[in-house]
């Protein structure tokens, strides 16, 4: 543990994880054409994912896009209109039996205000068969909240309400973690703690669904994403695929305008566009060498090409963007 | 690192629902940590004792035309004339208060998002409603019980205070029975308020039309028990149907000795079947409305 964990102790043995083998193809969850229609406005619409065992499963999506319903329907709280969503293969008749091995925090984390955090844990412990005043303690310690165990829930701050809900999914040792907005409210170095917390659960071969407005924090830790909008699931895959998709070409020259209009007439040129002295080039057949011997050719002099790292946050704004202007 | 498991729940027990009895103390605790529970309690232990104080001081210090009259009066909050007096105190309190917090054991899960948590956690819904439910009967029969008890200690009080002594003569059997009957009575009679509080917070998602229908109902089943009564007919027929009616007929029997019996009222046995069939019916509407509807974003 390093100085920087501010109390929180994320180590193996204080969780007192068990492993469970990573069984490679292994449904965790599946969602089939779900969809969910509230008279007439479809919040979710035709929704299809899978999440392996050990994945780190992101789930993006702007406000209202209908990531909570989603989830909601996950986890029994709402029910689909159409199709299915099974969590390790189990159908919706034996949910009950697939959310005993889940641990989520739902939306905000939601407790009883009047009573202290380790009385929450306590109270809700009898959900949990199995779960000992020893195991709660031992939680609470893990979550840096140890010395507020007493203090009462409605005292604590967003970031101690959050490690509290986390502290909740870890109680029963589940192997389904499913953690919507984890991080809100944590300080930089919580937000630190909790993406530690994440990969070394996922290591001993937890398998994580997190749902995040805070993309660069998904970017971190996800390897598998899918992203929401307007309740359809517009692209779905490895995060280093959705990145790679749009990597792209920044090109600095002496003549903006003019180069603009020869790159526009390149083949393979999907998007380019002007930004403030420099273009930015989406072109991803083509090879930076054949867009830069075409300004040449064209008597542009080329003061910097470069290959511009993509981030997750710009294919997500780039891919809900193609979307909302598609529709 | 040492990675050791030092946490094994009983793998068996992730594939079972838990034990209702476990669920039921998950309420208690709930219910016994919570500031309007102590107020509930505060209020027929220390509402009971207040007004039995006054009682007892109007009786003491109030003009009577004979000293016969007094000591009737005096009797009447001696053991064992009091649990009638005690039980009617219990009753009167009862019906707002166990309406309260029979409400706002459903409509705070709501409000505090917390219900996400008990659903979404894979416990069945209809064992989570139940546990509530066996928890809230539980809690007024611990209502009923503390409100007796101080109505007893506070008699004795009275007793030794006013140099009335303190017999036990009329401990027996029958007695014994007969106040364990006034328990079993009033518990029931406390569950009908509840139930109607209950389902309407379920059904309504909310804690305050939780409230104001439980207590509502009260008022207005009152008021038309009154007035199909004075129209006599076939609306003296409907006034059978009422709650205040069926209440009042099993609530005179709650008496320790021989009750004296309004022939008026309708047959007891007659009571306790209606009332049993509406409190069943409304069960099956909170079960019903919980156990389909979406738990959706704040609710």
């Amino acid at each position: 543990m390093t100085a920087t964990m501010v109390g929180m102790d994320w180590g193996m043995a204080a969780l007192g994880i068990n492993g469970t083998p990573r069984k490679q193809g292994e449904s965790v969850v599946r969602a089939e054409g779900l969809s969910k229609r509230y008279g007439e406005h479809a919040a979710v619409s035709n929704v299809s994912f899978e999440v392996q065992r050990g994945d780190i499963f992101g789930f993006l999506g702007p406000n209202g896009s209908g990531k909570s319903t989603t989830i909601g329907m996950m986890l029994g709280l709402v029910q689909p209109s159409s199709g299915t969503i099974d969590l390790f293969g189990l159908g919706p008749e034996r949910r009950a039996e697939g959310l005993a091995r889940t641990g989520a925090i739902i939306e905000s984390p939601a407790f009883y205000p009047y009573l202290s955090g380790r009385d929450n844990l306590k109270a809700l412990a009898h959900l949990r068969p199995g779960v000992t005043d020893a195991r709660i303690d031992e939680v609470l310690a893990t979550v840096g909240l140890r010395d507020a165990a007493r203090k009462r829930y409605s005292n604590y701050s967003l970031g101690m309400k959050q490690r509290l809900g986390i502290g909740w999914t870890l109680l029963h040792d589940p192997e389904l973690l499913v953690l919507d907005e984890p991080t809100n409210g944590l300080d930089p170095a919580g937000m630190q703690e909790v993406r530690h917390l994440i990969l070394r659960l996922a290591e001993e071969g937890k398998t994580i669904f997190i749902s995040s407005h805070l993309l660069n924090e998904i970017e971190q830790v996800c390897d598998q994403v899918a992203i929401i909008q307007h309740g359809k699931i517009i692209a779905s895959g490895p995060v280093s695929e959705l990145v790679g998709a749009s990597t792209r070409l920044l090109i600095r020259t002496d003549a903006p305008e003019r180069a603009l209009h020869i790159v526009r007439g390149i083949g393979g040129v999907e998007r380019a566009e002007l930004q403030g002295d420099h273009l930015t080039v989406v072109a991803p057949e083509l090879r930076p060498a054949s867009i830069n011997a075409a300004l040449v050719e064209g008597g542009i002099a080329v003061d910097e090409l470069r290959m511009t790292r993509n981030t997750l946050e710009a294919a997500f704004l780039e891919l809900t963007t193609d979307s909302a202007a598609q529709e | 690192m040492d990675t050791s498991i030092n946490f094994a729940p009983d793998s068996t027990a992730r594939t079972h629902q838990p034990a209702l009895r476990g669920l039921v103390a998950m309420e208690a605790l709930k219910l016994r940590k919570r500031l309007m529970t102590r107020i509930v309690f505060g209020f027929v232990t220390i509402g009971m004792a207040g007004f039995m104080s006054l009682a007892y001081l109007w009786v003491r210090l109030a003009s009577y035309p004979s000293a016969a009259e007094r000591e009737v009066d005096l009797d009447a909050l001696m053991l064992p004339a009091v649990f009638t007096d005690v039980n009617a105190i219990i009753g009167g309190l009862g019906g707002i208060l166990i309406a309260m917090l029979a409400a706002s054991m459903v409509g705070s899960e709501f409000g505090w998002g917390t219900v996400r948590v008990l659903v979404g956690s894979g416990v069945t819904r209809t064992r989570l409603l139940a546990a509530k439910v066996v928890a809230l009967f539980e809690t007024i029969v611990l209502f009923v019980v503390a409100g007796l008890l101080t109505g007893v200690t506070m008699s004795l009080a009275f007793a030794l205070i006013g140099g009335h002594g303190v017999s036990l003569d009329w401990v027996s059997g029958d007695t014994l029975s007969d106040i364990l009957m006034i328990v079993v009575r009033q518990s029931f009679m406390l569950m009908i308020p509840a139930i109607v509080a209950f389902t309407v917070a379920v059904v309504a998602r909310s804690l305050a039309a939780g409230i104001a229908v439980g207590i509502g109902l009260q008022i207005i089943d009152q008021i038309l028990s009154s007035l199909l009564g004075s129209i006599g007919g076939f609306a003296g027929r409907l006034q059978d149907l009422l709650l205040t009616t069926n209440l009042s007929a099993i609530d005179q029997y709650n008496t320790v000795g021989t009750p004296q019996i309004d022939t008026t009222l309708p047959d007891v046995w007659q009571a306790v079947g209606l009332l049993t069939l509406y409190s069943a019916v409304m069960l099956s509407v909170a079960f019903a409305a919980f156990g389909r509807r979406d738990i959706a974003s704040g609710s």
